[in-house]
């Protein structure tokens, strides 16, 4: 039985010692989560009082003008 | 002319995205409220700019990133020194898997080009559409695309090679 050599390098190997060929897959997959938790940690925090009160002061120019 | 119920509530709904962006572009969370508060003043002062019906997220997007980088042109490229945006908002992680943590991760993106890193905050992080990420940033989706897949090469270069000098 012919083993294949190239056509899927990593598959089931462990990330360590990864060089050279590629971004190593566990590596992007690690990338993609930690990217999603940078945004969804501050997306999902109460918005800060600031923003409540910078509306009150549009609304109100509004009723002004 | 009075903004309407409709867009004051969408204005309100996409605060929380609007401070993911701003917060994933700068780095620093003061600076990134800062950027939001610029971002609504604009907004309101140009709502009837807009047209309703179309994607009032993509439209907020838009004239947060021209503030973004308006700001960073009259202030000529004084980056953030990589202390100060460790200090700002320390995210403790327990990843056994792999080592990349979030402040790796917020330095990487530091250095990447400024379209390759709005492209790869816009898809890979908010998880926006292609289409959606090219018209914020103007391109086509075919750049969209080739910038977010070099700024993945390019961050997991710079991840993997710390990730290599962590183990040794």
């Amino acid at each position: 039985m012919k083993k294949p050599t190239h056509s899927s390098p990593d598959a089931g190997m462990p990330s360590g010692g990864h060089h050279g060929h590629g971004p190593d897959p566990v590596v992007e997959e690690a990338i993609g989560r930690q990217l999603r938790k940078l945004y969804d940690e501050v997306a999902s925090e109460p918005v800060p009082d600031r923003f409540a009160e910078l509306l009150r002061q549009l609304e109100q120019q509004d009723g002004k003008g | 002319m009075a903004v309407s119920q409709e867009l004051r509530d969408g204005l309100i709904g996409n605060i929380p995205s609007l401070r993911a962006f701003a917060y994933s572009l700068c780095g620093n969370a003061t600076r990134a409220d800062d950027l939001v508060q610029e971002t609504m003043v604009k907004a309101w002062a140009n709502f009837s700019s807009f047209q309703e019906g179309t994607n009032l997220r993509a439209w907020l997007f838009t004239i947060l990133r021209n503030e973004f980088y308006s700001q960073m042109r009259k202030k000529g490229r004084e980056v953030e020194d990589a202390d100060g945006m460790i200090a700002e908002r320390q995210a403790v992680i327990g990843n056994q898997e792999s080592h990349i943590e979030l402040e790796e991760l917020k330095q990487a993106l530091n250095k990447l080009p400024d379209d390759q890193r709005e492209a790869i905050i816009l898809v890979g992080a908010s998880g926006m559409a292609y289409e959606e990420a090219a018209a914020i940033c103007g391109v086509a989706v075919g750049t969209m695309k080739s910038r977010v897949s070099r700024a993945r090469k390019r961050l997991a270069e710079m991840l993997q090679r710390d990730e290599f000098e962590l183990a040794v």
